[in-house]
């Protein structure tokens, strides 16, 4: 096999690898913004329900 | 004077949600019998894989929307990118749009072909099938799957291709009721599967290791002569994964339904976002996973191009029920599949549209039809392209779907790449960004959105190896685009610039972010004119003839969904095509002596652009000219409805609608006094004289009489007397003249009134603008 496809290959196995990882950090990051974003929702509603 | 502010009619994040899923839940149905094809049985595991990556990958569709800029998806990249990437990434979004009509279409015939073989093989098994059909097909009665699945794909394109030139509405409501169906049948298959898991058991789907996977000759591409393929560790994952990408096909429709999300509008776009995420995690990643779970490796083969219905036919319980759910899978099947082959017609026609706005596609392919003012010479172009793919595939989903990967992951890398360099190039408001971010030194690193951008590029760039057929495909068609974009920006740049020159001495261009009357310093109890065609104006004439009111002539620029994530330049808004049609107003408006203020807004639906805009400017009449396409009835139905859908402060005003003959059909849109006929004027009016000769009753008002009829009538309707009620209403309408839905509907905010013009072959009319009505 060339070098340059060996290195092109492994090149990509890094942009891939270090990408998933970073993606792995986005999707946690995002579900736990998601989570708050519900849970603030459904105070609004309650707030809004039954006004003291 | 431009709007640039969109007159959109607002949906819930439920439905922009639903419209979403019609495209991405869509792909369920084919992407894992494609991925299994390419890597073996641990495909499943990759598909959910994907679709994790999905939530990172809409992460990046909910920034891009975020940002306030305007022009369409090819000025945005290109401000980004710079022109020559910003065309070719137009023309991969395009090979994206496209390839979703066809694979959707044979998908959808697939399953009914598969549905159709089963059916005749229970009835041969059961002796139900005619000695003469065994005849006839030389043995059991057995259709070829690919074949009958490309008539299909080519008939329900064709459909579309026509009602797509008529100018069909994409309907947010269509889209929820597929998609509850298509969740009941979710249920039904998760549920049922569970218990089969119990009751039969199941077969074990292989880790996603490398060891495991098991590359077909066509899924190493170009690879395939090379020693790589022994070397594949972490780079054989990569390529499943660049196997399985088409699993996330139709998330940029995301950014197509941004624009109509109503407020507050990040928070419903984010929520839209869940919302599909999960559905289309739980759908597609687990709906793949329990095939290959439930269905025999034997068999599993046979089914690969309609996984789900093979799915149905291994659940446990007796063979007709199971018959009978694999019918449900194919009519849920048919309706998202054929609703995806609709939404690439509408989704190119936008695209490209807008393309043309941009001013890298000539303004030719935009001229809009004579008789339904539709774009149909772009729609003739995707279609013509969509039949050739269709009839090139002979009814293979899995070519299909290499190609159509193609399209999905560059167009999810260009727009990631984009979204990458307006970090540091776009210093506009963005209201979110892609997660997590540093600042070293004063520079914000965009480390998430670097992190998308990585696996999207490294999957795109290995797809380019090891898939032939999108390779060659992919580039072919990008390279035709690319050329077709880069001459059409050639002659229009200097097209442009001689329009600009002239549009400057004839018009004077003023912009504005909302319609107000004073902008156009126009008196309340104005007439609107609107227009849309150059060729019909006699409706204008009309007005200008029979009135002494301020004229405002208005036109919707619209932009039907598909039309793109960000709202149009001014420039764009008012183009050629408003030139022409104005300048003809004008010359009408001279030949009159009169003055007009022209008005051109870009708008979702035409009926509430008018109403927005009636009330904004506070105008007594809106005069419309007769549609080729509907009634003078229907059209004051359609006007009535957007006028019960639109947001309060609202006013009342009167719509005339004016054949090419000068035949005017006035209307009352909102609420109003009913016409009443003479016998019920009479009928009141003996009650009153009768009621007043009451003690106590002397000072009694005929309005007093009505409402206290009104009072008991509605006490009535609500009680006991419902039924009866209805009933004798129902025998009034028949007398009346049969009971049509419109007329009835649109009586509760639309009237004819009476006395409509008496000589229809008179030139002019008897039935002038009705003033505050």
């Amino acid at each position: 096999m060339g070098v340059l496809a060996h290195i092109g290959m492994r090149t990509l196995e890094a942009m891939f690898f270090v990408g998933g990882l970073g993606s792995a950090v986005v999707l946690i990051l995002t579900t736990i913004e998601d989570v708050i974003m519900l849970t603030e929702s459904e105070d609004t509603v309650r707030s809004d329900a039954s006004p003291q | 004077m431009v709007a640039t502010s969109v007159m959109l009619t607002f949906i819930s994040y439920w439905r922009a949600a639903a419209i979403v899923l019609n495209d991405l839940a869509s792909s369920a149905f084919y992407a894992c019998g494609i991925s299994e094809q390419a890597v073996g049985k641990s495909a499943p595991w990759f598909i959910l894989g994907v679709m994790l990556f999905a939530f990172t990958v809409r992460a990046v569709y909910v920034e891009s929307c975020s940002m306030f800029v305007r022009g369409g998806v090819y000025r945005v990249v290109k401000e980004a990118l710079g022109g020559t990437l910003a065309k070719l990434s137009v023309s991969a979004l395009m090979f994206d749009y496209i390839l979703t009509g066809p694979i959707s279409g044979v998908s959808a015939g697939q399953y009914i072909a598969g549905l159709i073989n089963e059916i005749l093989g229970t009835m041969d098994l059961h002796g139900w099938i005619p000695a003469a059909v065994h005849r006839l097909f030389h043995g059991p009665p057995h259709f070829n799957e690919n074949d009958l699945a490309v008539v299909f794909a080519i008939a329900v394109t064709l459909y579309f291709w026509y009602e797509n030139t008529k100018g069909i509405q994409e309907s947010s409501q269509k889209a929820l009721d597929v998609m509850k169906i298509t969740s009941v049948m979710v249920v039904v298959l998760l549920a049922w599967s569970a218990i089969t898991l119990v009751k039969v058991g199941y077969s074990p789907v292989p880790w996603p290791t490398p060891g495991n996977l098991h590359f077909n000759d066509g899924s190493l591409g170009f690879l395939k002569h090379t020693n790589m393929s022994h070397y594949l560790g972490l780079f054989g994952i990569l390529i499943a994964f660049g196997h399985s990408v088409l699993a996330m096909s139709g998330e940029e429709s995301l950014a197509q339904v941004n624009r109509e999300l109503a407020h507050p509008k990040l928070k419903n776009l984010k929520r839209a976002a869940i919302v599909i995420a999960i559905y289309s995690f739980v759908f597609t990643g687990l709906a793949s996973l329990l095939s290959v779970m439930l269905i025999p490796d034997s068999v599993r083969a046979g089914y690969k191009d309609n996984l789900i219905a093979g799915l149905a036919m291994y659940m446990w319980g007796p063979h007709l029920l199971r018959l009978l759910f694999r019918g449900f899978v194919v009519v849920v099947g048919f309706l998202i599949l054929s609703g995806a082959v609709n939404t690439a017609i509408i989704g190119s026609n936008g695209v490209l549209n807008r393309v043309s706005e941009d001013g890298v596609l000539a303004d030719w392919f935009r001229f809009p039809h004579r008789k339904y003012g539709t774009s149909y010479r772009i729609i003739n172009m995707v279609v013509l392209l969509q039949l050739i793919t269709i009839v090139a595939s002979r009814g293979n989903v899995y070519w299909l779907g290499e190609a159509y990967a193609f399209g999905v992951i560059w167009s999810f890398t260009f727009n990631c790449l984009a979204m990458l360099v307006l970090r540091f190039k776009y210093k506009g408001v963005r209201g979110w960004k892609v997660p997590p971010n540093i600042t070293i030194r004063g520079v914000e690193i965009p480390i998430g959105l670097a992190s998308v951008f990585l696996v999207l590029l490294s999957t795109a760039i290995t797809n380019l190896f090891t898939k032939t057929v999108a390779t060659v495909a992919g580039i072919s068609f990008a390279a035709g685009f690319f050329v077709i974009f880069t001459v059409s920006e050639r002659v229009n740049r200097k097209k442009h610039a001689l329009a600009e020159k002239q549009m400057q001495e004839h018009f004077q261009l003023l912009q504005r972010d909302t319609v107000e009357r004073e902008g156009l310093g126009i008196q309340a109890g104005n007439i609107l004119v609107a227009v849309r065609d150059y060729n019909t104006l006699s409706h204008l004439k009309w007005a200008l003839d029979n009135t002494d009111q301020d004229v405002v002539v208005m036109s919707a620029r619209l932009s039907q969904f598909g039309s793109g994530a960000y709202d149009l330049a001014a420039e764009q808004i008012f183009s050629d095509y408003e030139q022409t049609l104005f300048t003809r107003a004008v010359s009408i408006a001279e030949s009159f002596g009169k003055k007009i203020s022209l008005l051109v807004v870009p708008a979702r639906d035409v009926w509430s652009a008018i109403v927005q805009t009636a009330t904004n400017l506070e105008s007594s009449a809106v005069v419309s000219g007769l549609s080729s396409k509907m009634s003078a009835e229907e059209q004051s139905f359609e006007l009535g409805r957007a006028w019960e859908g639109s947001a309060e402060p609202k006013r009342q005003f009167v719509l005339q609608v004016v054949s090419p003959d000068f035949v005017v059909l006035t209307f009352k849109i909102g609420p109003h006094t009913p016409s009443m006929k003479n016998e019920d004027v009479m009928l009141v009016h003996r009650l009153w004289l009768y009621l007043t000769r009451e003690p106590g009753l002397e000072a009694l008002h005929h309005h007093d009489v009505l409402t206290e009829a009104l009072t008991r009538f509605a006490r009535d309707y609500a009680g006991r007397d419902r039924d009866e009620i209805v009933r004798d209403l129902r025998q009034i309408a028949l007398r009346a003249g049969g009971p049509s839905r419109k007329s009835l509907d649109a009586g509760k905010t639309v009237a004819v009134i009476e006395g409509k013009d008496a000589d229809k072959n008179k030139r002019g009319p008897s039935d002038p603008p009705i003033v505050n009505p």
